[in-house]
């Protein structure tokens, strides 16, 4: 049996509405006028939802109450601004009566909704501020982990507190490993680690902070870097004590590059002063010869007729000696520039070495006439070895020649050799002019020649080439020397260089 | 020319500024006190639309201030219901109130399949152009219902009294 509205008992305490489908208001308790909306006069037959705004939209919902399609509906917490300014909330509940209509009770919830405002309110503050610190702590998180750049804060004596991620795949330790260590741990520069984490050290002066510092440090696995640093003493907050604050760059590679470029530089520089010496040496000992060949041509030309057998025959010799002279000396230029080049050959062979030297020292002993001796020994008995012969005659030639051109007339050079083990050694003695210490560190350089040499003609290429000869046989060549005693030049080749054990 | 009066919805998380976009509009005032709103409270405001073909229509809009969603509570589907349209609002200062607002679309259209939807980039004077510009591409939503997104701002004016006029006009026009 449906229940009439008008039988319905409800208790004086209770606000509420009875209510048709169009919202028409049926009857009405007595303060309901408490929850309009500005207060005013609501009477039996006005529409509710003109009064209440929170009526608007729900005739749908109504509609579903009346008709019992639905059981109930709530609406919570409404707030509602009084005239006075004053607030308050309340909760509506919409219930059906019968088939025709429907009752919205009215319960004043103010003072809990109040005392919820003000938890909700603090909730929220506190939920939004903690929401800025993790977006801040983030953001900068962010940046230290993103940056290039290493970055490090210590404690004014220097323990560890704060790295990121590009110091530890700097110096390639793990953040567990660094921190609370000492810095020292990655920094070497101990003049520089004294200077700021000495006891007693006024720590004022680091204020300004200071840049571009560069430090040698070294990775967990000891590799060396060299960190380009920027650091400043930061007073965090009053009551700690200021932390240093580091900031490094990985310039390792560039002083590398640095320390290339100056090499090449250097190496360039060094060129262009052996090209000029080359001109030098080639315009003088071209000149010399060539000067002597034109003299002798024109003499030639204009007094052949006139001359005895013997006079043109010793101008033919002078010519025929200056073009030789020419020919050696272009000789050299060429060994010189494939050694230059790399193209230098190491192509060892089987070697009677007696019968080579022996062949070799009579070549020189003729070009050298009966002014001077060649005094060759074997000082014990030589295998046939294997040796290249074309550059071993480079440094037997070179050194017998200058030994001869730096000799007296008359002078007496030693050449000895001897076979030891996996070893050959030469050893070639003169009684000359003999080599200035300082000259002796230049000795194998291009065109270096001695400040003793006076006249003697000589290029300068023939202890380079000798040099040259002797590595690429992977043999060491010494000097010693004294001015006006003579010089003594020790070979020393390896025999199976390049053949293998066979 | 009867007045319409249509139910719209201020939907999102809390503290992302729902309550100063209905000042700002309803009132034309603005604080930058922070008071959270608990329940609902419907202001109403008077729009008068006209549309190309020069009709006009004045609509009386109750606009439910709803309280902001929480981690612990979620909007009331009570709140939403017979609504013609909402304003779902997020912060551009807060990333994670911009990842709710599909979700707060999806929860209001699911109850008022009809409704139309609009979205407002909140506190964008806090914000410079760049970095909402990239916002906007990067929480760059699509629904059927939704008539636009605006970067509003409370504090200025910026796009407030479009966003609920566009609204407005949407609802009246569906």
């Amino acid at each position: 049996m449906v229940m009439q509205f008008s039988q319905i008992f409800i208790p004086n305490s209770l606000e509420y509405l009875v209510v048709n489908e169009q919202l028409t208001v049926v009857k009405k308790s007595a303060k309901i006028q408490q929850f309009t909306d500005d207060q005013e006069n609501l009477k039996t037959g006005d529409n509710a939802s003109l009064f209440f705004p929170e009526l608007v939209g729900i005739d749908g919902i109504v509609q579903d109450i009346i008709s019992g399609k639905r059981e109930q509906f709530e609406l919570k917490g409404v707030t509602r601004t009084l005239g006075n300014k004053k607030t308050i909330y309340f909760d509506l509940s919409f219930e059906r009566i019968d088939p025709q209509h429907l009752l919205i009770l009215f319960t004043d919830v103010t003072q809990e909704m109040e005392l919820g405002q003000s938890l909700v309110q603090r909730a929220n503050e506190v939920e939004l501020l903690l929401s800025h610190l993790s977006k801040s702590e983030n953001y900068i998180k962010q940046i230290l982990t993103s940056m290039g750049d290493a970055l490090l804060v210590t404690t004014p004596s220097g323990t560890i507190k704060t790295i990121n991620q590009t110091t530890q795949q700097l110096f390639k330790y793990s953040e567990a490993e660094l921190l609370e260590q000492f810095i020292g741990k990655i920094i070497q520069d101990q003049e520089f680690l004294f200077s700021l984490y000495s006891p007693n050290i006024d720590l004022s002066q680091y204020q300004q902070g200071f840049q571009n510092i560069e430090l040698s440090c070294h990775t967990k696995n000891g590799e060396s870097l060299i960190i380009e640093f920027s650091y400043s003493l930061i007073q965090i907050a009053n009551s700690r004590q200021p932390v240093f604050v580091y900031l490094g760059r990985d310039i390792t590679q560039k002083k590398a590059a640095e320390a290339e470029m100056n090499k090449a530089l250097a190496k360039e520089k060094e060129l262009n002063e052996l090209k000029s010496r080359f001109i030098s040496m080639t315009s003088h000992e071209f000149r010399n010869p060539l000067s002597s060949i034109s003299m002798s041509v024109e003499l030639l030309e204009n007094f052949a007729n006139q001359w005895t057998p013997e006079k043109r025959d010793k101008h033919l010799k002078r010519i025929k000696h200056c073009t030789e002279h020419m020919t050696n000396l272009l000789e050299d230029v060429l060994v010189i520039g494939r050694a230059e080049a790399g193209k230098l050959e190491f192509n060892p062979v089987k070697l009677d070495l007696s019968y080579f030297c022996r062949e070799l020292v009579e070549e020189v002993q003729l070009i050298a006439g009966d002014k001077y001796h060649i005094k060759l020994q074997f000082l014990n008995e030589l295998q046939p070895i294997n040796l290249d012969d074309k550059l071993l005659r480079h440094i037997l030639t070179n050194l017998l020649s200058n030994a001869i051109k730096y000799s007296p007339e008359q002078g007496e050079i030693d050449l000895k050799v001897s076979q030891e083990g996996e070893l050959v050694q030469f050893t070639v003695q003169d009684h000359g002019i003999g080599i200035p210490v300082e000259d002796q560190e230049r000795l194998f350089e291009c065109f270096h020649r001695s400040k003793n040499v006076g006249e003697i003609s000589g290029t300068g290429l023939g202890l380079s080439i000798v040099k040259r000869a002797v590595d690429l046989h992977q043999g060491e060549i010494k000097v010693s020397s004294e001015v006006g005693v003579g010089t003594c030049f020790e070979v020393l080749l390896p025999i199976n260089n390049g053949m293998g054990n066979g | 020319m009867a007045v319409i009066s249509k139910k719209i919805c201020m939907v999102g998380d809390f503290g992302v500024g729902k309550t100063s976009l209905i000042r700002r509009f309803v009132e034309r005032q603005f604080s930058d006190r922070y008071l959270s709103t608990v329940g609902v409270k419907i202001s109403r405001k008077m729009l008068e639309l006209q549309d190309a073909q020069q009709q006009s229509q004045e609509m009386k809009l109750m606009i439910w201030d709803i309280e902001g969603q929480t981690k612990f509570k979620a909007i009331a589907p009570s709140y939403l219901q017979g609504a013609n349209g909402v304003l779902v609002v997020g912060d551009v200062t807060r990333q994670e109130t911009l990842e709710h607002l599909e979700e707060q679309i999806h929860k209001f259209t699911e109850i008022n399949p009809q409704g139309a939807v609009a979205v407002a980039f909140n506190k964008a004077d806090l914000l410079d152009s760049e970095e909402m510009a990239y916002l906007q591409t990067h929480f760059q939503l699509s629904h059927p219902a939704l008539v636009g997104t605006f970067s509003t701002s409370a504090k200025t004016g910026k796009n407030v009294d479009p966003i609920f006029e566009q609204l407005a006009y949407q609802i009246w026009h569906h």
